[in-house]
Parts: C-alpha cells; sequence; structure tokens
C-alpha cells in the first residue's frame, strides 16, 4: 500500500508520497486514491522528497492524473532526484510537469 | 477435440534443429544468390533485347510487372536468409533474475493473462480461461488471469466470477482491442502480460518455457506461433496414394519419392488457407537473429515495463510537438517556460497514451515502436514452439476480413508512419519491414502479370519478340533457380497453399491499397470466430471473370491457330497455357473456398 502525507498549501494540494519508488504497483494506487484527491483541483504539488526512482508506469500515472484535473490545471513536481529528472528530460515530459524548488513557492504562484 | 492435441514441433530437439538450419541456411543461401544472378540478368537480357516492338505499351507493362515482382523475390530471400532460433534459458526463478536493477525487496514474478474479448461466445472464452488457469510454473510465481471484456456483459462476468478469474470492463470502446488491453494494464501491475485473444488457449508450458529469455532485460516481447487447432491436416501424400488412390505399396513408394524431392505435401490439408505455421516457422523464424521478429498479439509475452516506457516517450514526443510551433518564435527564455508548460498541458489533455497503438496493426506498430525507441534498444524474441492455440477464421468473409485487416494496416503504416523512415532500425530490421511492406504491394505486379495470357489469347499480341530458344534459355535458369531456393528456404515447412492465397489475394489487396490511398478510415473489425452458413460469392467474383476469361482465351485461341498458323505459333501458345494454368492453380483453392458450403463448426464444449 502506498503510504501518503497530504496537505493544504496555499489553495494548492500538495500529495507527497512515503516511497522509495514510483513504479507499476504504487501507479495503481496514484491512478485511484490520488486521483480521487485531485479531482477538480487545479493546482496540485507532486512533493517527491522520499521518491528515489520513478519508472514509465509512474510517469504514465502521472498523465493519468493531470488528464483528470480540468482545463488549465497544473500538476507540478518537487524535490524530484537527478533520476527523475532524467526520465523526464528523456521523454520530453520536463515540460508537462514542471519543477518547482520548494512546494509552498509552486502553490503562490 | 481437446485429445487428439499435441504440439506440432514436440519432437524437435534443439540440437537438430540447429544442425539442420546450418544446412538449410547454406543450401538456401547458395540457391538464393544463383536464383538473384539468374534474375538480373534475365531482366537485363529483357529490358534490352526482348521487348516486342510491335506490342511495345503492353510488353513495358509487363516488363515492368517482372521487374517488380523480381524485387520482391530478392526482398523475400533477403527476409528469410537466416534461420536461427534462440538459444533456451532456465525460467527465472524471481523477479530481480529479470530487471536490469534489482529491486531491494526480491518476489515472485507477477504475470497479467490478459483475454481480450467483445463479443465472442462465452464457451469459448471460457475454454481460454480454464487454459490460462492451468499454466504451470516451476518457481512460484504470482499470476492473475483478467477476462477484458469489451462487451459489458453480465454472462461473461458471471463466467469470470465461476472460473474465479478477474472480470474487467470499461464504459467505452475507444481503441477497440488496443484500448482493452490498455485498460487491462491500468489496473494491474505485472512485470510481464501475456496476450491472448477471446479463443486464445495457452498449453500449461507457455510460461516456463518462454519466461527465460526475459533473463536478458532487453527483451521487450516474446511472441510465440499461432497455431490453429481446427484446420483440417490433410493426409500426407504417401497415405493419400497408398490409401485414398489405392496405389498400395507402389503409391507409397511414389509419394515417399516426391516428398524426397518436394518436401511434404498434404492432401486436402487446409482448404480455406488460414494455417499460418508457414508464417511462424518460415517468416518469423528467420526474424530472429537480427532482433526483427515482430509481434503478432495472441500468443505474445510482454514486458510491462517496455510497452509503458515506449508509450510514455511517445506520448511525449508528441506533446513537444504540439508546443514546438508555437514557441519557436519566442525569444525570452522566462516567457517561453511558461507557454511551453501551458501548451504542453493543454495537448497532453488531446493526445492518449497508447501503450497499445490505437491501429489496425496494433501488433506491428507495437513492434515497429519498440524496434525504433532511440532510448533503448529492445529485444524481441520468436520462440518457435508452438505454446497456444486458437480457432481459425471460420469462413473465406471471416478469413477476407483478417488479411484485410493486415493489408490495409500494413499499408497505411508504409504510407503514413513509414518505418524505414525512423532513425534508429537496424538495416536488416529496415530489409525485413520492408520486405512485409512491399509484399502487401504485390497486386501491382501479379494482376498484369494474371492478365498477360489473357490478352496473348484473346488480342494475340505477346510482351517478349518471341516464345523461342533465347527467350527459354534466359528464363528457365531463373525459375528453376527460384524455386530450388524457395524450396530451400521453406524446406520442411508447407508452402504451395500460401502461394495459392498470396496470388489469390490480389483483389482483397488491390482494395485495401485504394483503401488506404484514399485516406479512408481504417475500421477494427473483430474477426468473426463463428462460421457463418452465407456463400461468399462476391469475394470471388473478379477471380471467377479472370478464369472465365482464361478459360475462352485458352479455346478461343487454340481454335485460330488450329484454322490458320498465322493466328500465332504453336510455343507462344504453349507458354501462355502453361502460365494460365499456374494462375488457374492459385485460385481455384480460394474459389473453392466460397462456392463450397461450409459446415459451421462448434465452438463452445
Amino acid at each position: 500500500m502506498l503510504h501518503l502525507r497530504v496537505e493544504q498549501r496555499n489553495g494548492a494540494l500538495v500529495v507527497t508520497p512515503l516511497a522509495p519508488r514510483l513504479d507499476a504497483e504504487a501507479a495503481l494506487e496514484l491512478r485511484t486514491r490520488v486521483a480521487a484527491l485531485v479531482r477538480g483541483r487545479q493546482r496540485v504539488v507532486l512533493s517527491l522528497e522520499h521518491v528515489a526512482s520513478m519508472d514509465g508506469s509512474g510517469l504514465a500515472a502521472l498523465i493519468a492524473l493531470l488528464k483528470t484535473m480540468p482545463p488549465g490545471g497544473e500538476l507540478r513536481l518537487a524535490h524530484a532526484g537527478a533520476s527523475i529528472r532524467a526520465l523526464l528530460a528523456r521523454t520530453r515530459l520536463d515540460e508537462l510537469f514542471p519543477e518547482v524548488d520548494d512546494p509552498a513557492a509552486a502553490a503562490r504562484e | 477435440m481437446d485429445a487428439v492435441f499435441a504440439p506440432r514441433m514436440a519432437a524437435a530437439t534443439p540440437g537438430l534443429r540447429a544442425r539442420a538450419d546450418a544446412v538449410r541456411n547454406f543450401a538456401f543461401q547458395a540457391l538464393a544468390v544463383l536464383s538473384i544472378a539468374l534474375g538480373g540478368w534475365y531482366l537485363a537480357w529483357r529490358w534490352t533485347a526482348s521487348l516486342n516492338p510491335e506490342a511495345l505499351g503492353f510488353a513495358v507493362v509487363v516488363a515492368v510487372a517482372e521487374t517488380l515482382a523480381f524485387v520482391g523475390a530478392v526482398l523475400f530471400f533477403l527476409s528469410i536468409w537466416r534461420a536461427e532460433d534462440p538459444p533456451a534459458r532456465p525460467p527465472p526463478r524471481t523477479v530481480n533474475d529479470i530487471r536490469a536493477e534489482p529491486l531491494a525487496n526480491d518476489r515472485p514474478i507477477r504475470v497479467d493473462v490478459m483475454i481480450a474479448t467483445f463479443d465472442e461466445p462465452v464457451g469459448l472464452v471460457r475454454l481460454s480461461v480454464r487454459d490460462a488457469k492451468r499454466l504451470a510454473y516451476p518457481h512460484p510465481i504470482a499470476l492473475r488471469i483478467l477476462v477484458l471484456d469489451d462487451g459489458r456483459r453480465p454472462e461473461l462476468r458471471l463466467m469470470a466470477e465461476e472460473e474465479g478469474v478477474e472480470y474487467l470492463t470499461r464504459p467505452t470502446n475507444d481503441g477497440f482491442k488496443a484500448g482493452n488491453l490498455r485498460n487491462g494494464l491500468e489496473h494491474t501491475d505485472g512485470d510481464l502480460v501475456v496476450i491472448c485473444d477471446a479463443d486464445t488457449r495457452p498449453l500449461p508450458a507457455l510460461l516456463e518455457e518462454t519466461l527465460g529469455h526475459f533473463r536478458d532485460p532487453d527483451v521487450a516481447w516474446v511472441q510465440t506461433p499461432q497455431f490453429f487447432y481446427d484446420v483440417d491436416p490433410g493426409v500426407r501424400l504417401p497415405e493419400w496414394l497408398a490409401r485414398r488412390a489405392r496405389l498400395g505399396r507402389i503409391g507409397r513408394g511414389l509419394g515417399v519419392a516426391v516428398e524426397a524431392v518436394v518436401g511434404p505435401v498434404a492432401v486436402g490439408a487446409d482448404r480455406l488457407g488460414t494455417d499460418p505455421h508457414a508464417f511462424y516457422d518460415v517468416v518469423q523464424r528467420c526474424r530472429n537473429w537480427c532482433n526483427a521478429s515482430f509481434c503478432c498479439g495472441a500468443g505474445s509475452i510482454h514486458r510491462r515495463e517496455a510497452v509503458i516506457d515506449a508509450a510514455v516517450a511517445q506520448f511525449g514526443e508528441a506533446v513537444a510537438a504540439a508546443v514546438r510551433p508555437f514557441t519557436r518564435g519566442v525569444t525570452d527564455p522566462g516567457l517561453r517556460a511558461t507557454l511551453a508548460v501551458t501548451l504542453a498541458a493543454q495537448a497532453a489533455r488531446h493526445l492518449e497514451l497508447t501503450p497499445y497503438a490505437f491501429h489496425v496493426s496494433e501488433d506491428v506498430c507495437t513492434s515497429i515502436r519498440l524496434h525504433a525507441d532511440p532510448d533503448r534498444r529492445w529485444r524481441s524474441v520468436y520462440h518457435p514452439r508452438v505454446l497456444t492455440r486458437m480457432l481459425s477464421p471460420q469462413d473465406l468473409l471471416a478469413w477476407s476480413v483478417q488479411r484485410f485487416k493486415y493489408a490495409s494496416g500494413t499499408l497505411d503504416i508504409a504510407l503514413h508512419d513509414n518505418p524505414l523512415r525512423r532513425r534508429c532500425l537496424t538495416s536488416w530490421q529496415r530489409v525485413m519491414y520492408g520486405a512485409t511492406m512491399y509484399a502487401y504491394l504485390s497486386p501491382l505486379w501479379t494482376v498484369p502479370l494474371m492478365l498477360a495470357p489473357v490478352v496473348y489469347f484473346l488480342a494475340g499480341v505477346t510482351p517478349v519478340r518471341a516464345y523461342d530458344a533465347d527467350f527459354a534459355a534466359h528464363v528457365v535458369p531463373f525459375l528453376a533457380a527460384s524455386r530450388l531456393a524457395l524450396l530451400a528456404g521453406t524446406w520442411g515447412v508447407l508452402t504451395h497453399r500460401g502461394e495459392q492465397y498470396h496470388l489469390a489475394s490480389f483483389w482483397l489487396n488491390l482494395r485495401a491499397l485504394a483503401h488506404v490511398l484514399a485516406r479512408r478510415p481504417l475500421r477494427f473489425p473483430v474477426t468473426p470466430k463463428v462460421a457463418s452458413a452465407r456463400r461468399s460469392v462476391r469475394l470471388v467474383v473478379p477471380h471467377l471473370l479472370l478464369l472465365g476469361a482464361s478459360a475462352f482465351g485458352v479455346v478461343y485461341r487454340g481454335v485460330l491457330l488450329a484454322g490458320s498458323p498465322a493466328a500465332g505459333t504453336t510455343t507462344a501458345y504453349v507458354a501462355n497455357a502453361f502460365w494460365t494454368l499456374h494462375n488457374a492453380w492459385a485460385l481455384l483453392p480460394f474459389v473453392l473456398a466460397a462456392l463450397l458450403p461450409r459446415r459451421p463448426r462448434e465452438v463452445a464444449p
């Protein structure tokens, strides 16, 4: 089971997965539980400080999350590690999931 | 219908097979080079010294057709250049045996068996589910069986409950089978995915035999041969001559002698020409050595990571392509970044993430996507042993639906997303995909070549100056060498039915070509699994016209020749009559399959 910390900061929803990997297994819960939290939200920040690695399945789940948000909604990533950044750059999805250094700052924008 | 089944290649041990392959490869390659050289020599002569000046237009059309056919033969020979099976590897014990980066907490491999169905009878799907439940594995394994029902049928849900397997459905039918599989992937997390159609019945050894290939972390999928358990195997020639033709021992000896020369012959086998084993045993096997065997859907096992990663990369590519035109002109970096983020989110909303391409030929598309992945050299494996069985198309109509799908799908890829333009394919992969695409253009040369004798019979004109000794000296060695090369290249595999149906598909392939050129939408009809009692006369109208015109022409020109020698030479008549007979031989089984009534088969137990 994927443990999550969910906070409300300055109108944005900050979701922090407490798992070392966002892979196919975690993706299942991102698609169900997190999708239910995110539905209808304009600003969501996924804070990855505990996540060491993410694979294609995890990324596919993020895409699915974004698609459940209303038009104009943004899903931002915070504290992404080097391997996750490399994955985003390789798949050219770094523009789709912009990074912020500090979730609170992201939410203020 | 269950007890009689035995895997076709059970007797072939890997060691013997490898030795036979070495002989086959050498003999075939020598004959192929010879026939290509002789063919080049024949065509050079044909273009420079044989065109009939009295009917130049006709002569050029036929010569162009011959040249295109020759290119097709060269490509085909290259595509079956080398047969080689993958080395067997022991079944992996845990997931870390098949991963590039091991997990900290190792665990058993998770396998999801996905049975995609839309409108097939419940009894048929139940057979597939029951066989999936019998899958065996020597190590602990986490096996999930899912019925993916695009028909949203309560009775199917009930069946799944009764059998103790999972049932999944979705509100729409977007993307048809590919969309259905995507829905399956979104609800599961297995490391490997087994793709089954509603009628795909796995044998217990499917996983045990194939999962070893995934020990190589670059292997993206393993395809096993599709085997139709309901195809009539026919009677082998010695048996047929001895029993049916009542020739006794002499007949048997004759049959054995003939088979020794031309390979196995089965009388009355597979009247509908559906048996795909020539495709698997020859074409797919010969693509293994250069990593070009492709995925054919049912009967394949996929690495989730490969399918998803490639799909995500393609999605990212599409998002970037949608954003680029708008951000290109923006010079301010900050503004450009903000704009890109907004546009990317907007584009992503309208794009589909498709692990299996939403395309009629989703399996070929997926194969190309993975083979051509710029980030990762994914490998494909063709495992040569039959490990699933399924139903053949039940009548000519079903056959035509399926073939039209293959033809239009492949031609659509060739015209609009040609893999030859992708940078990351190797030269041999290009040859293999090129050969497949080129083969679907075959009516461009088979139609003129089949019409040429009719034109001769009716109008008396010939495409060559004369059917003389010079012509024979050029064409006969080439034809003989190609036949021998084909024989060596397909040794031990029955190919004559495939050859006949290849020629007889001219009309279907021509329609597919017109369909794709006109950019008409490609439909995704499900191949019917139940025979209709209807005869399919309309499918063979062009064939009947061609056969009728040929028969009339033979008689007409024969009568003219008998009356006056000025009507042409006997050699021209004989040569054209021979060619016509060959065409009739090729078309007749197809025509008979359409005209003879067929008994519908029982599919439910």
